[in-house]
């Protein structure tokens, strides 16, 4: 049985992420939406608004937890404190599963903020794959860990991307958050195949999917999530979706946030691209006509 | 070298070059690490691919810095506030999981940094700018018990204890800084204001951050208060500083402060 039905992940349709300049018009008027994503260091607070406005929130959407600060790749012990926290909140909210990146993102000199690539290693897995069992043992809940944008490559790595993704999530047996844009930027940038990629992912595995805009700077893209999503990573996602079939999806915009409506068309557009991939299967699965009739 | 060994080294190595102000290809040691480390592409050198994380991290530090302390910014300029920024992310290099603690100890860096320590106006705008920080998400307090306060026999009030609502963030500052931000924050370009000492309290009310100027003898009594006097033993000290032969005199002030304070949300419990 795949990781999905072992865990019962469900398809949550297509979500937003819950971000502050929409907090008084989705909390307000708590327009149509199929779920939101959190940044769940924001909510790891003590107290304010910001928990007020959650549980506002769940009182009405069903809302997944993102992390940013997890360091699944970093060499210092997990964080137990930022662990007990985030398990406070996951407990709060208790949502379908939580997720985080494949990434470090300090050391114990200085947190970094950034979501720092791994050299892609059979070495690099093994120290990620035990804590990522670790963490899944502690949160006591499915944790799917997200494939980042990257902007260098290691002299040292031994393998593609993919391959590295795939086997932590097949050795720690946890979820993967399939970021297609994240994909497209990786793929410009270090000068890989983005379909190979989509078609290596073990379908099973994908809880989720992220949809976000990025930036060319010239030499290179960057994850900004500041813009509408491209058409080379709707294509992508056209090709994940048919592959993988219906999976929660959410647009990431972050930087320059639009109005409500404009993300709302957003997520409209993911649901129309999402239905026009899915269509075929669907066509396949209709009942055939009899030529003579009953 | 075991795995745990190279992924150090790497990560050290990397923590190293991305806090660095300049690109990390004008240290030869660094850049020829750098060249060991990452492949070239057609389109970056190793350095350039690095230097990406390194200019990240400059504008996401910066960028957090600057939303929380807005009047810093504005009394320094542009190219002021990153080199302040500089300096204390050197001294400071962020160490939470949260940006939000980015600046936690930026007011005390002003305060003991040259030239920023003879700067008065700078040490008050970054001390009241971080108290905001603090207030909005502070931990949540049950509100006052009005049954408990309006039942408690008046003798009970001689050794209560007030407990003030955890949100509450007390300022003894050497200028009227709060007026000064609220205006640079509604887009003015305010002149420095004359030095007046000034008191204020940050509070976080139920839907915003909040923010007032209280009387020097209130804001002594808050302080006693805060730091776990009695009612009555603070009311005695407050009378005594302020040379008032009868600390009755002082009765209907605190009465009236008292008021004030509790409809503003700041008591959250009384401890007879």
């Amino acid at each position: 049985m795949g990781y999905r039905q072992r865990h019962a992940i469900v398809d949550l349709g297509v979500g937003v992420g819950f971000r502050q300049p929409h907090y008084s018009h989705v909390l307000g008027e708590k327009p149509p939406m199929d779920w939101f994503e959190i940044i769940s260091e924001n909510f790891m607070v003590r107290g304010g608004r910001a928990l007020a406005n959650l549980e506002s929130l769940r009182a009405h959407y069903r809302v997944v937890p993102h992390g940013v600060s997890l360091s699944i790749g970093g060499t210092e012990p997990l964080d137990r404190s930022y662990l007990s926290r985030l398990k406070s909140l996951v407990d709060r909210i208790d949502p379908p599963w939580a997720s985080d990146h494949l990434c470090w993102t300090g050391t114990a000199h200085a947190n970094l903020h950034d979501l720092l690539p791994l050299p892609l290693t059979r070495q690099a897995i093994d120290h990620v794959v035990a804590r990522v069992v670790e963490v899944q043992d502690f949160l006591e809940r499915p944790f799917a860990l997200e494939n980042v944008s990257s902007y260098l490559t290691f002299t040292s790595s031994t393998m593609p991307e993919w391959e590295f993704l795939c086997e932590i999530a097949e050795k720690a047996d946890c979820g993967i958050l399939l970021d297609c844009n994240n994909i497209f930027v990786s793929a410009f940038n270090h000068g890989f195949d983005a379909n190979a990629y989509v078609d290596a992912i073990p379908a099973d595995r994908v809880v989720q999917m992220h949809l976000a805009g990025h930036t060319d700077k010239g030499g290179y893209l960057l994850d900004t999530h500041s813009d509408h999503v491209r058409e080379e990573v709707w294509e992508l996602y056209r090709r994940a979706t048919r592959r993988i079939g219906p999976t929660s999806t959410l647009i990431e915009w972050d930087d320059d946030i639009p109005s409500w409506e404009e993300l709302a068309l957003e997520a409209s557009a993911a649901h129309r691209v999402r239905a026009e991939a899915l269509a075929p299967a669907a066509a396949k699965r209709a009942p055939l006509e009899e030529a003579r009739t009953g | 070298m075991s795995d745990s060994v190279g992924l150090t080294d790497i990560q050290s190595f990397m923590d190293t070059a991305i806090q660095r102000t300049v690109s990390v290809g004008n240290d030869p040691t660094i850049r020829a690490e750098t060249d060991q480390l990452v492949a070239p592409n057609p389109r970056l050198s190793p350095v350039e691919q690095l230097d990406i994380y390194r200019e990240q991290f400059w504008l996401r530090h910066i960028g957090a810095l600057k939303e929380d302390f807005v009047s810093v910014h504005h009394l320094l300029g542009d190219a002021g506030f990153e080199e302040l920024c500089a300096r204390y992310l050197a001294a400071h290099p962020p160490t939470s999981f949260t940006l939000r603690d980015v600046g936690d100890k930026f007011g005390d860096f002003v305060e003991q940094t040259e030239p920023y320590r003879s700067d008065a106006l700078l040490q008050d705008c970054a001390r009241l700018e971080w108290a905001f920080v603090e207030a909005f998400d502070a931990p949540d307090d049950a509100p006052l018990d009005a049954q408990t306060i309006a039942t408690a026999p008046e003798e009970a009030w001689t050794g209560a204890r007030v407990v003030l609502h955890r949100s509450l963030q007390r300022l003894r500052l050497v200028h009227p800084t709060h007026l000064y931000r609220a205006q640079v924050r509604d887009g003015e370009d305010p002149v420095r204001p004359a030095r007046i000492p000034t008191n204020v309290v940050v509070y976080r009310g139920p839907e915003k951050l909040m923010y007032i100027a209280i009387e020097p003898l209130a804001f002594r009594l808050l302080e006693l208060l805060a730091d776990g006097t009695a009612l009555a033993a603070a009311c005695e000290r407050v009378a005594e500083e302020a040379g008032l032969a009868d600390p009755s005199l002082l009765e209907p002030r605190v009465g009236a402060w008292f008021q004030a304070w509790t409809a503003y949300g700041w008591v959250s419990r009384v401890d007879f």
